[in-house]
């Protein structure tokens, strides 16, 4: 009966599988993964940023409300004596939470989650002590991620300001101005609950379904970023880097430069790569934090990057493979697509990354020229 | 004559030990290379042999090395080398394994390119706190890096351990076949000592309280008391260390692998501040008081995190293969600690068996052990203060 009722509730759309993913009528959506050979569940409630993007007056706040509501007190000594584990990661464009925990334990974890991102009672007190503890958290942030922070930022300008924050900004926030911003964040419109591992899918679909429901939409302004400029900028954190614009996650064409970067990094030790999925302009930042030796070089002395394609398009189509592991792989990564795209799947992801031809990945491996992207020098 | 020194050499080539894993859809193969003495040039030689190792052998090349699962480690006292291919695959893993080991190339230019670098290497805040040594800051001889690795790569000492799906009694003869070490200096490599410690390269302040060797057969109390003081939220290092004491953003307590058996180790990082100095004193006061403090519940918890850790996978293995490497209980992980085992007690561990015996603890066995570590554990403060 219960189920009927919610299923009377669901919007009828399309999607590749009534089953495992459903855009529900408030605008969220809920994507199932059954992984019967799994021996855990993870269950991701991610939440996209339409509404509150960073600006440079409130930057970071969604960082510190991450924090604040992950400190619940109690919560996490009473789940994780049940076998239930949290984290949550926030992201220029969606922030999420996941939990963990044996298949058995899958409703207790909901229930947890949404205990999680209830109404936010805090103190000027408890602003002030996490912001403090934020400020250590700086100290420990991986290079990689400071230097593809930097090349966001030069390349997007205001429109690039990193999910980290500003320290200050943090520690003056309010308790109204957090309540008020998990309001919006946890807009209907913006959430997606992703669940993965051994479960029943209709059950699943049941009782998140339900929970989603209950949010309510107030249509919050979705985010923008427009406009690229290729151009040099120094970091504080060691190391170097170079980005290279793309377009929303999941196109052929950022594919295409997603490949070209891991075919890129894959020619030196040491490198890494930094892409998130969003649904907006993005990036793709290629770099080495551990020394400076010339990767910059080396990319604008290659002149034929043909030889690189068949390398990066493997490298790329195990990244898509990987991504399916395990139930918390698999989750994120369905709650990541969903976020970029309510239709977007990893059959779509799949197929996109087949099409990838080596015209395209030449011409994406100009992206990385030092005239086309973002150079990052630190230290 | 000739047959006696064939099958002598054969005798000494690494055998693997296998632990077939129907239910997997993987097969990882680990290497683990006892470190020997060194000094602070060799240290660098050390930790460059990790990443000169899959930059090519003969028939593999380093694009097609990365391309594949190739991974390296360097644990306090061992270097380890990972294959993980899909399952099938397996001969070919074999293959990669016994020309990594027996035949790396160490192509001249990438290999100097890289020695050149090691003094300029700049490392993650957190690992070079765990380290706590600095890389050579003199240039390095490719020619001295070669001799090393001679050195270090001898087949006697490499111990092997193949998990996953794969028939039983099979990698043996795959791989004997293929293993062709290169002529080598005689002479056994002396296994390594107690590192010196340096100050740590950058503003951080990181304390430290490092518990003593304890034999191999006490891995499973050691991870106990790493389940029960250090993992999850719900911990004393996370509700003292951060939320109480505000010590640090992050905290870690962890079984780390030494020569003859293992140790716990516990360390945060903060920013200095005017107190710093007692920053390891008041790790082990408070984290003293909170062993006091600890209940049936506390054990229930630390039980239950272990069965989803070592059981499901869920949570992190609090045992360091190296500083920016964690177990993970997968069938790759399994290799590991397998090795692990076969380098320290000369048969494999499994996480079955660590977990049987986590079971078996009580409160008391369990607030003995960590008081016993935290008691006895030295403090150390290191970096900008």
């Amino acid at each position: 009966m219960m189920l009927a009722a919610v299923l009377a509730l669901v919007m009828v759309g399309p999607q590749d599988s009534p089953r495992q993913r459903r855009t529900l009528s408030n605008g969220s959506v809920i994507v199932v993964e059954s992984m019967p050979t799994a021996k855990s569940v993870s269950i991701v409630l991610a939440a996209k940023a339409d509404g509150v993007g960073e600006k440079p007056d409130s930057h970071g706040r969604r960082h510190l409300l991450e924090h604040l509501l992950l400190a619940r007190p109690g919560l996490d000594a009473e789940m994780e004596a049940q076998g239930v584990f949290f984290t949550g990661r926030t992201y220029r464009d969606h922030i999420e939470f996941e939990a963990v925990c044996a298949p058995d334990k899958w409703n207790v974890a909901v229930e947890a989650l949404r205990k999680v991102v209830a109404p936010l009672r805090t103190s000027p007190e408890a602003i002030a002590k996490e912001a403090a503890l934020m400020r250590e958290e700086f100290a420990l942030r991986a290079r990689s991620v400071r230097l593809a922070d930097d090349a966001f930022r030069a390349g997007y300008g205001e429109a690039g300001l990193d999910s980290f924050g500003n320290l200050e900004v943090m520690a003056a926030s309010t308790p109204a101005q957090l309540e008020s911003l998990r309001e919006t964040h946890f807009d209907a419109r913006n959430l997606r609950l992703s669940i993965a591992g051994k479960v029943e899918v209709e059950a699943c679909l049941e009782a998140g379904s339900g929970w989603l429901l209950e949010a309510q939409s107030t249509s919050p302004e979705p985010l923008a970023r427009l406009g690229f400029e290729a151009k040099r900028t120094e970091s504080e954190a060691f190391g170097e880097a170079r980005g290279a614009r793309t377009g929303p996650f999941g196109t052929v064409e950022s594919l295409t430069t997603l490949a070209v970067g891991l075919a890129i990094a894959s020619r030196s030790p040491g490198c890494f790569v930094v892409n998130t999925p969003s649904p907006l302009a993005g990036m793709v930042v290629v770099g080495r934090q551990d020394s400076l030796s010339g990767l910059g070089l080396d990319i604008d002395a290659l002149e034929n990057p043909r030889d690189l394609f068949d390398g990066g398009k493997a490298l790329l189509k195990q990244f898509v493979a990987r991504s399916g592991r395990n139930p918390s792989s698999m989750a994120t990564w369905n709650a990541q697509l969903v976020v970029v795209d309510p239709m977007l799947t990893t059959t779509v992801v799949e197929e996109r990354v087949a099409r990838i031809g080596v015209e395209g990945f030449v011409k994406a491996f100009e992206g990385f020229r030092r005239e086309n992207c973002v150079v990052v020098s630190g230290g | 004559m000739i047959l006696l020194a064939a099958a002598f050499t054969l005798l000494q080539m690494p055998r693997i030990v296998e632990a077939p894993d129907p239910s997997a859809d993987r097969v990882a193969l680990v290497a683990v290379i006892p470190k020997p003495i060194c000094d602070d040039e060799e240290e660098t030689h050390w930790r460059m042999l990790a990443e000169a190792l899959p930059l090519g052998t003969l028939r593999y090349s380093a694009p097609a090395l990365r391309q594949g699962a190739v991974s390296t480690w360097l644990g306090a006292d061992h270097l380890g080398v990972r294959i993980s291919v899909p399952a099938g695959s397996e001969a070919v893993g074999c293959d990669m394994l016994a020309e990594l080991l027996g035949c790396p190339l160490f192509p001249e230019e990438e290999t100097k390119r890289l020695l050149e670098e090691a003094p300029f290497r700049v490392e993650d805040p957190w690992v070079a706190g765990l380290r706590g040594r600095r890389l050579s800051q003199r240039p390095l001889a490719y020619d001295a890096f070669r001799k090393f690795a001679a050195r270090v790569l001898r087949p006697e000492s490499i111990r092997v351990m193949g998990t996953g799906k794969f028939v039983a009694d099979s990698l043996n003869g795959l791989i004997e076949p293929r293993w062709d070490f290169q002529a080598l200096p005689t002479g056994k490599a002396p296994l390594y000592s107690r590192e010196r410690r340096f100050a740590a390269p950058n503003q951080l302040t990181y304390g430290l309280l490092e518990g003593k060797e304890r034999p191999a057969s006490e891995l499973s109390r050691l991870l106990l008391v790493a389940y029960a003081l250090g993992v999850g939220k719900g911990a004393p290092l996370f509700q003292v260390w951060r939320e109480e004491k505000r010590l640090s953003y992050r905290q870690e307590l962890f079984v780390e692998p030494t020569p003859k058996g293992f140790r716990l180790r516990a360390m945060v990082a903060q920013l200095p501040r005017e107190d710093s100095g007692e920053l390891a004193k008041v790790m082990k006061s408070s984290l003293s008081a909170a062993v006091e403090r600890l209940s049936e519940a506390d054990l229930a918890r630390a039980k239950s995190v272990a069965e989803l850790s070592l059981e499901l996978g869920l949570v992190y293995v609090p045992l360091y293969l190296a500083a920016d490497e964690v177990l993970l209980a997968n069938t790759e992980g399994d290799a590991a600690l397998g090795a692990l085992g076969l380098l320290k007690q000369g048969k494999p561990f499994f996480r079955k068996d660590l977990l049987r015996e986590i079971r078996q603890v009580d409160l008391k066995g369990l607030k003995e052990e960590a008081a016993s570590w935290v008691e006895s554990s030295m403090e150390e403060v290191r970096g900008g203060s």
